[in-house]
């Protein structure tokens, strides 16, 4: 018996002091674009929101040159709630997702917008979204 | 018999002592090469008063700090103090420096990392009270205004960019990043505004708070770019600035709590350091103290959302 409770308390005493993430219900989630790839990103201090742009090669080219995507083009608008960073004072990072808009260009060349997920701060009509998105540009790299 | 045993202990212990002075190294005289300037008096005696028997070239240590084996420890102290930052060398560091700097001593001061509570043991006239963090706060917030701007936040111009730049510690570069997904998005108060990529085995670690520690092999890639204001007032990344990177090797990387710290800086993606040091004496410092929650990292994804987003996003 002694033997037993003396094994207890030395597994308590090497796995007490272990670090473990603190539990709130709540999880660390990552945004998983599929095949697209980040190109460009924004934020907008009036909303208190961060917003991350995906989307594929074509898309890319697109958006670099201006004007209408080419076709095949997907691009997706993943816009998040931000907030003082809770480990740096004077840095503020993305905190819960917002929503989720994607666009992609038919060959015929039209474009079609869709809300996936989420609602918008700001509620606007397909084309002005269309019309922002399309705005933005890809981030430079050396 | 028995009053022979009584000063024998004493006797002994008196007498280790002694040999233990002989093995005492004391702390490498340096000289002052230049305070800090401009300051408020106020803030400056904070800083003398909490943190200058560390991080200076000027130690008023009490006779017991000198005292073997406290005085090991103290040595060891202040030797990784002045690496980190150094009150009386203050003039070799960069306007930008200097702010960073202080947004460096306001986290650790607000996290109640420094001083270090063992320290504040035997010296509770360094205590820091919340009116001296406010004092600190308000200087410090007032340095991002003057547009100074932290050192990352200065792009490096030059000549075209070798293809592969290699960190003074060994972490190469790669453009692979680029393909790798965002794990997050900051700003810092140096208005730059950042991206924050990781590889499989970093979003894997991430997803499973599996911190303690990170596994070997995760990169993180963290790209910064000068803020861009457009006319709506949204904020867009403008100029590059840098690639901070961080990979996970426990063997290799030892002395910085397993993780590979590397810079590269402007079009030519210039490595940051002269040696393997720079990252014992500029990164580990801050990450060890204020992101040990989550295994040394910097803006991790926030614990904000529901389990069940990540499916729901996927389902569609």
């Amino acid at each position: 018996m002694n033997r037993i409770l003396l094994l207890l308390l030395t597994t308590v005493l090497f796995t007490a002091c272990r670090q473990k993430p603190a539990s709130n219900g709540n999880a660390r989630i990552v945004f998983d674009a599929g095949g697209l790839n980040f190109i460009a990103s924004s934020l907008h201090p009036g909303q208190e929101t961060m917003s991350a742009l995906y989307g594929n090669d074509s898309a890319r080219q697109s958006l670099l040159k201006g004007g209408q995507p080419a076709a095949g083009s997907v691009i997706k608008l993943v816009t998040w709630r931000f907030h003082d960073n809770p480990q740096y004072t004077g840095s503020k990072i993305n905190g819960e997702l917002l929503s989720v808009e994607s666009i992609h260009t038919e060959a015929a060349g039209s474009i079609a917008y869709q809300l996936d997920f989420g609602a918008l701060s700001q509620p606007a009509p397909a084309t002005t979204r269309i019309q922002y998105i399309l705005g933005y540009k890809p981030v430079s790299f050396p | 018999m028995k009053r022979k045993r009584i000063y024998i202990v004493p006797a002994a212990l008196v007498a280790v002592l002694l040999v233990l002075q002989l093995f005492t190294q004391p702390i490498a005289s340096k000289p002052v090469t230049g305070h800090m300037e401009g300051v408020p008096e106020e803030v400056l005696a904070i800083l003398q008063r909490s943190c200058y028997n560390c991080h200076s070239n000027e130690q008023h240590l009490s006779w017991f700090d000198k005292l073997a084996p406290a005085a090991w420890a103290v040595k060891k102290d202040v030797e990784r103090a002045r690496e980190v930052m150094n009150f009386s060398e203050w003039n070799k560091l960069s306007p930008a420096d200097h702010t960073g700097k202080m947004y460096a001593i306001l986290n650790m001061l607000q996290a109640g990392k420094m001083p270090l509570p063992e320290y504040l043991l035997l010296h509770p006239e360094a205590k820091i009270s919340d009116r001296d963090i406010a004092v600190v706060k308000k200087y410090t917030l007032s340095l991002s205004g003057e547009d100074t701007g932290h050192h990352d936040a200065q792009p490096v111009t030059g000549g075209p960019r070798p293809t592969a730049p290699v960190s003074p510690n060994g972490v190469q570069y790669t453009d692979a990043f680029k393909q790798w997904p965002v794990i997050s998005m900051s700003t810092l108060f140096d208005h730059s505004i950042r991206v924050i990529y990781g590889n499989d085995i970093a979003v894997k670690a991430v997803r499973e708070e599996n911190f303690f520690p990170w596994p070997d092999g995760a990169i993180v890639v963290k790209a910064v770019w000068k803020q861009e204001t457009q006319p709506n007032g949204e904020i867009r990344p403008g100029e590059f600035v840098n690639a901070q990177f961080m990979e996970k090797d426990a063997q290799k990387y030892k002395t910085t709590e397993g993780w590979g710290f590397a810079k590269f800086s402007g079009p030519q993606l210039k490595p940051t350091g002269k040696d393997a040091l720079f990252a014992q004496q500029s990164c580990i410092g801050c990450h060890r103290q204020l992101s040990a929650a989550t295994g040394y990292l910097f803006d991790v994804p926030m614990k904000v959302n529901p389990p069940s987003l990540t499916d729901k996003i996927l389902s569609r």
